[in-house]
């Protein structure tokens, strides 16, 4: 066992700073696209729409509106149309309302930011959070970034934030994966095996509008399909840092104005 | 090694029961079987010199495979259950849920749940004094969704029923709507943390159908993309197997490295699940690799450590010693394929047996054991980051000039069935392409290593502890999404 | 005196009743019996404060029969009084039966009057015989070993009483008693003679398949009053072989705590109702040899106060185990009777189809698992109290035996509340765990008549022990010749175990005290919010698998006690197609029993030889006598 703390001591401490401090380079990944800061053009921009798998891009007479919870991040958008649309941030997008994931540009004007927070979460939770995960048909990916936030580097525990295995001593209820049809019950389940007051999160892009599965015989169209959602944490997986501010909004911390987190406009690298 | 059946050779076979009778008499691997429509299956087996060999059969009643290769018995209920093949002998029940359909087929347009789940299969073993534990699917912890029934006596599991399937998303039914560019896209989505291997088979199945071929620069980034995934993937799960034997300073350490090697990957090619990068003909963008290498060598560094203090940790070497056996005669009666089938010493692997890409060029270390037990599973996943970092640097120091993507083509040639193979984590991945008469495409497969292993873990459960149900089910390390897709 | 008579006569006329009287009028035998047993028991109360009274009957070849009622004789008339209302419940028995249990009965009490050795012989043949007949219509085999190990008890008893006769030059107890010389060979006899129906280790392995076989209200009948009369038989003829050495107390000791442990071993694992209840009886009878034997050693050592502790402790558990056992029994009797089961795995769920039997149960089992306020709380407090103040004695020796089976029985005592809980909780609670059958219906009016008066009776003895200790210290004061008045009891509502400066415990304070914390906490609960309530299924996560096959049962919950003691268990898992069976060594069942009738056999097959069937063999032998007599006679004469 000493051969294991002196291991431990040896390599010292991992943990980022975020999200008192803005998080080290290395930690951001799995970039989310953003419309370009001085506005889309409109031929590139039906080229981006054409191109991307989940028709996250909705072109119509006036100008652009991007779906950041239906991008599944694959770039295929601004590889394309560089011109109108640019690699964004991989956090911080994190909205209490479906609305607040649709970034809209008219032809030639930069984006609208949304409104991402609009409701005051109750100071029960700020202390501590507990979140009972139910995978609903995730690509598994998501679990990967969920399991990491207990990893040295990110310790989700020193946020007061914690996986409980017993919906009944959940607080928060957060989904994976476009709900498939077989585990529509074990959901609704889950949800009624939580005792009141609860939260619902959805984290990742198939959860919040059914991703690239969406429409299928046996998948929903995001989870709100089958219950009512509070958070939504888009991406494709959502990265740690992701997660983790999305949670830390669901337990009414307040980021001291929420501009430590970066907008849409700001580029990522 | 690709393999390409056009029209006129695409054969059906009049006598599928003797193919199959000759191909298990020469020894060869079942690789897996997929239902086409109700009256036609494609059949995919691996001969001993590696190679892959499909065949497509077609009747109103196929053949029972499951006699001559046990595996096929999974395969034969999925394409029963999701494409009405029909096999000889076999009923099944529709009025109990199957492994892929829980819900009776819906009519068109009805709501998601507009029917009543189908119940579970009855408890195979009768009451008292047995109890019955279901696990699931909702399960403890950040992990994925399946169903687990333990018939105990309290401490000593007499038997496992599993039942997967929750995760079933219908991907191969909505992958040929996919245009040939975001197949890779679609790929890479089906099983995310096995994302590159998968588009990799992919990418090969459509390169083998329009007959293109991938420059070297690209097929090196390829492969350097592959083994970054393996190796984040196997500290995942070596550390997922430590913290089953609760020794939580271990496993945090081995999230840690899994942490590293993921945001080195993020800093290589954008994202920490390495998507973006595979496509059709090539690779999607350059790479820069110019401090690979050198991380890739510290990475090493940090990883045998590791793995030397694990392995003199005895607390830890006890708990995985003779627990979860699987013996090598049924693994490879089996086919098990990834890091189980080589801890219980069947040698596959298909970056050595039917090389692609890079690995054409490159000799490196195939890990087997014969112990069977989870010690064998972790020691194969340690060797093999090892390799893989190896492999890593080698071909970061050595990435040949040249260009990135060969175009894709427009269209795929009519009437074709395209294979296309790579070796992901947990096993081979292999990806089958089959057009119709106009050139789109009417049926795509895509098999990873979880999906052939997973029917045979419960007989690593049957008449053990329940202590150590836990670490068992962390040393095979697979995917549900995998599986079910 | 003369009560006791009345009450006598009284069951022998329900007993004549019920062997005459057709099956319509089937509940006024045990109507008529149990106000017998009423009446007798309170003749036993008014006895213990009167000196002895004797009445002569007939005098038989040479021997003076009669019938003496002194104050030990009265304590255990009312021992045997709380098990009188099993007998209502006797309505369910076939005509022969019911008349043979009420026979048996009357050999309790007739043995516990007797006053000579010749009729309390008698008595318990009565007793043992007319139980093996209401036995051996139900299951023959079992009763038939029930006899054959209870006739060897017998044949004990007799050399004993016959050796005592002989030295004592006659048989009348009074004649016994001035003895005054203890004979080892008598002691082991007695202790043979007894243990056989108390079930000693080695004699024990009948209990289980009778205890199975039988109906529920005559198996605590069997647990209840003639399981005393053993206990009883034991004191008194004991009681005879004063001076007692101290190494008799030290052999009762550590028998009676390998009988208590072994038992309790096997109640442990047993998934039978009826036989956890049996070995709880097993236990139980090793738990009175260790208080006997305690007793012994504090007697030998001059320690009369612990002496006199150590017998009112006796006498208290004969009461408790006839009236826990009793309702446990009955209760679980019912049962079986509702749903024709009594594999605990294949029960469940009768908490609200049964609730008067399952009331009923709850008290029994909670009584026998030693849970405050119960009566078994209040004898295993005085058993760790008595062995606890080993200190007093001056023999290391001695102190150390008390040491250890302190431990033992500490030990014991855990695995016996698991034990019990289990057999409960299994059977009573939960979901029922055979799907399909029909909901079994209460029992009827008798049974929950029986319910009703053994709980009363439960509820004195375990919240009056202030009452019911000083009528105990009565006989044993006289006994013992020590004065223990106010020493136990000491007149508050607290017990003391001789020592008042060494610990007090009170169970009639509890009975008072739980309920009302219990209720204040509920009110707590519910003016803080618990009204708001929502109901939800079980979580089984989320698998909609939630049927009985899913809860907890008595194999599973055990289990790993069975592989923790995998050496003595020896377990067994059998797989035939999709049933499953478990399996533990009988060690004396399956081992030691057919060694011996197999030597036993093998012995005798070679004796047998002998009788060759010629004549001229058997003359040859009556030549080679007639040679060898005639040779010893020239050799001596």
């Amino acid at each position: 066992m000493f051969r294991w703390i002196a291991r431990g001591l040896r390599i010292g401490t991992l943990t980022t700073r975020f999200p008192r401090q803005a998080p080290e380079a290395e930690a951001l990944g799995s970039p989310l696209p953003g419309i370009h800061p001085r506005g889309p053009e409109r031929a590139e921009a039906l080229r981006g729409a054409s191109a991307c798998p989940t028709g996250a891009i909705d072109v119509d007479g006036d100008g652009v509106t991007l779906d950041l919870g239906r991008c599944i991040g694959c770039g295929l958008c601004w590889e394309r149309a560089p011109a109108s649309f640019v690699e964004g941030p991989s956090y911080g997008l994190a909205a209490d309302r479906r609305a607040g994931l649709r970034a809209r540009a008219r032809w030639g004007v930069p984006p609208e930011v949304p409104a991402r927070w609009t409701r005051q979460m109750p100071s029960l939770w700020r202390r501590s959070l507990h979140v009972r995960h139910v995978d609903g048909g995730s690509d598994g990916a998501v679990e990967f970034e969920l399991a990491q936030l207990n990893a040295p580097q990110y310790d989700l525990h020193r946020l007061g934030v914690f996986f409980t295995s017993s919906p009944r001593h959940a607080d928060a209820l957060l989904v994976t994966g476009p709900v498939t049809s077989a585990m529509v019950e074990a959901l609704r389940a889950t949800f009624e095996a939580m005792p009141a007051p609860k939260l619902v999160v959805a984290a990742g892009a198939d959860a919040i509008s059914g991703g690239l599965w969406a429409g299928s015989e046996v998948t929903s169209m995001g989870v709100d399909a089958v219950l009512p959602v509070d958070v939504y944490i888009p991406g494709s997986p959502p990265s740690p840092l992701a997660l983790i501010d999305g949670l830390l909004l669901a337990s009414g911390r307040r980021f001291a104005a929420l501009d430590r987190r970066p907008s849409l406009l700001e580029v990522a690298r | 090694m690709r393999a390409l059946l056009r029209k006129a050779d695409l054969r059906v076979e009049d006598d599928p029961t003797s193919e199959l009778e000759r191909r298990r008499r020469t020894g060869d691997r079942f690789v897996l079987l997929a239902g086409l429509d109700s009256e036609r299956a494609v059949y995919v087996t691996s001969g001993r010199d590696g190679a892959y060999e499909p065949f497509v059969a077609a009747g109103a009643h196929l053949p029972d495979a499951a006699t001559l290769f046990p595996s096929a018995a999974s395969y034969q209920a999925e394409a029963h259950e999701l494409w009405g093949t029909r096999f000889e002998g076999i009923e099944f029940d529709p009025g109990v849920r199957g492994t892929f359909r829980h819900r009776p087929v819906p009519s068109a347009g009805a709501a998601l749940e507009a029917d009543e789940p189908l119940p579970l299969p009855a408890p195979r073993l009768a009451g008292e004094p047995v109890v019955r534990i279901p696990f699931g699917p909702v399960r403890d912890g950040t992990v994925e969704s399946l169903l687990h029934r333990f018939h105990y006596l309290g401490e000593h599991i007499v038997e496992l029923e599993q039942q997967l399937g929750y995760k079933h998303r219908a991907a191969e039914g909505r992958l040929p709507r996919a245009s040939v560019e975001q197949l890779p896209v679609f790929a890479e989505r089906v099983s995310g943390p096995n994302g590159v291997a998968f588009a990799l088979a992919m990418c090969h199945a459509v390169e083998t159908a329009s007959g293109i071929t991938v420059p070297p620069r690209a097929d090196a980034l390829r492969a350097i993309v592959a083994e970054l995934e393996r190796v984040y993937n196997h500290f995942r799960d070596i550390g997922r197997l430590v913290a089953s034997t609760t020794l939580r300073v271990g496993a945090a350490q081995a999230h840690a490295l899994q942490e590293w090697t993921q945001r080195l990957g993020a800093g290589l090619t954008g994202h920490r699940f390495l998507r973006g990068v595979v496509a059709v003909g090539g690779v999607r963008r350059d790479l820069d690799v110019s401090g690979l290498a050198r991380e890739a060598s510290r990475l090493e560094v940090d990883a045998r450590a590791y793995f030397e203090a694990l392995e003199a940790t005895e607390l830890f070497v006890d708990r995985l010693e003779t627990t979860g056996m699987l013996a090598p005669e049924r693994a490879r009666a089996w086919g098990a394929v990834g890091p189980v089938g080589r801890a219980s010493g069947v040698a596959t692997d298909a970056r050595r047996d039917a090389p692609y890409g890079a690995y054409r060029d490159q000799a490196f270390r195939v890990p087997v054991f014969d112990a069977g037990d989870a010690l064998a599973r972790f020691r194969v996943r340690c060797e093999e980051v090892l390799v893989s970092l190896y492999l890593i640097r080698e071909i970061a120091e050595t990435l040949p000039e040249g260009s990135l993507r060969v175009s894709a083509p427009s269209s795929l040639p009519e009437d074709a069935l395209a294979l296309g193979w790579s070796e992901g984590v947990r096993g081979e991945v292999v990806a089958v392409l089959v057009t119709d008469g106009g050139g789109d495409l009417s049926r795509v497969v895509l098999r990873g290593g979880s999906r052939h292993n997973w029917p045979l873990f419960p007989d690593t459960v049957h008449d053990s502890f329940l202590m150590d149900y836990a670490i068992n089910e962390a040393s095979w390390g697979l995917s549900v999404a995998s599986h079910d897709r | 005196m003369t009560l006791a008579l009345a009450g006598l006569a009284l069951i022998a006329l329900a007993a004549l009743a019920a062997f005459v009287v057709p099956g319509v009028a089937a509940a006024v035998p045990g109507l008529l019996a149990v106000t017998g047993g009423a009446v007798a028991g309170v003749a036993g109360v008014l006895a213990l404060f009167a000196p002895m009274r004797e009445i002569g009957l007939w005098d038989l070849a040479g021997v003076h029969l009669r019938l003496a009622l002194d104050p030990l004789s009265g304590a255990f008339l009312l021992v045997m009084a709380l098990g009188a209302p099993l007998l209502l419940m006797s309505g369910h028995l076939a005509r022969a039966g019911r008349g043979a249990l009420l026979l048996s009965y009357l050999g309790c009490l007739l043995l516990v009057l007797a006053g000579d050795a010749v009729s309390f012989l008698f008595a318990w043949e009565m007793m043992g015989l007319a139980a093996y007949v209401v036995s051996a219509l139900y299951a023959g085999r079992p009763a038939y070993r029930m006899a054959s190990f209870l006739e060897v008890g017998t044949l004990a008893l007799l050399l004993a009483l016959a050796l005592m006769w002989s030295r004592a030059g006659s048989a009348s107890f009074a004649a016994l008693g001035a003895l005054h010389s203890p004979d080892t060979l008598v002691f082991l006899l007695l202790v043979i003679g007894f243990g056989a129906k108390l079930g000693v280790l080695g004699l024990h392995g009948w209990y289980p398949d009778v205890y199975a076989s039988t109906p529920g209200s005559v198996a605590g009948l069997y647990s209840g009053p003639i399981w005393a009369g053993a206990i009883y038989g034991l004191v008194r003829l004991l009681a005879f072989q004063r001076p007692w050495p101290l190494g008799w107390g030290l052999a009762l000791l550590v028998l009676g705590v390998l009988t208590a442990l072994w038992a309790t071993l096997y109640s442990l694992v047993e998934g039978d109702g009826k036989q956890l209840l049996a070995y709880s009886t097993v236990e139980n009878g090793g738990v009175a040899l260790l208080v006997l034997g305690a007793t012994i050693v504090f007697a030998g050592d001059q320690e009369v106060l612990l002496a006199g502790l150590g017998l009112v402790v006796l006498l208290y558990l004969a009461a408790h185990h006839t009236v826990s056992k009793g309702l446990a029994l009955a209760s679980f009797g019912a049962v079986e009777e509702a749903t024709g089961e009594r594999v605990l795995d294949r029960l469940g769920g009768l908490r609200l189809s049964m609730p008067w039997t399952s009331s009923a149960g709850l008290l029994g089992f909670l009584s026998l698992a030693a849970v405050p306020p119960f009566s078994g709380f209040v004898v295993e407090w005085f058993v760790f109290m008595l062995l606890f103040q080993e200190f007093r004695l001056g023999l290391l020796g001695a102190r150390l035996a008390l040491v250890v089976a302190g431990a033992v029985f500490a030990l014991m005592a855990a695995m016996g509340l698991v034990a019990v809980i289990k057999g409960y909780s299994v059977a009573y609670l939960g979901q029922a765990r055979r799907e399909g059958a029909p909901a079994p219906r209460e029992a009827g009016w008798s049974a929950r008549t029986t319910f009703v008066m053994l709980a009363l009776l439960l509820a004195g003895v375990s919240v009056l022990p202030f009452v019911l200790v000083p009528w105990l210290e009565r006989p044993v004061g006289a006994l013992l010749h020590v004065e223990l008045a106010g020493r136990i009891a000491p007149g508050n509502l607290q017990l003391n175990p001789a020592y008042s400066s060494f610990a007090a415990a009170s169970s009639t304070v509890l009975a008072a005290f739980v309920p009302i914390v219990a209720g204040l906490a509920a009110l707590a609960t519910w003016l803080a919010g618990g009204r708001s309530r929502r109901r939800v299924p079980a979580w089984v996560g989320a698998s909609g698998d939630a049927g009985p096959g899913v809860q907890y049962g008595a194999s599973a919950y055990t289990n790993p006690m069975r592989v923790f003691f995998t050496s003595f268990y020896r377990p067994q898992v059998e797989r035939e197609g999709n049933h499953v069976r478990t399996r533990v060594r009988r060690w004396f069942v399956d081992d030691l029993y057919p060694w011996l009738s197999g030597t036993l056999d093998a012995v005798t097959g070679r004796i047998t030889r002998l009788q060759a069937g010629r004549v001229t063999i058997y003359t040859t032998y009556i030549l080679a006598v007639f040679v060898v007599a005639l040779l010893l006679a020239r050799l001596i004469g």
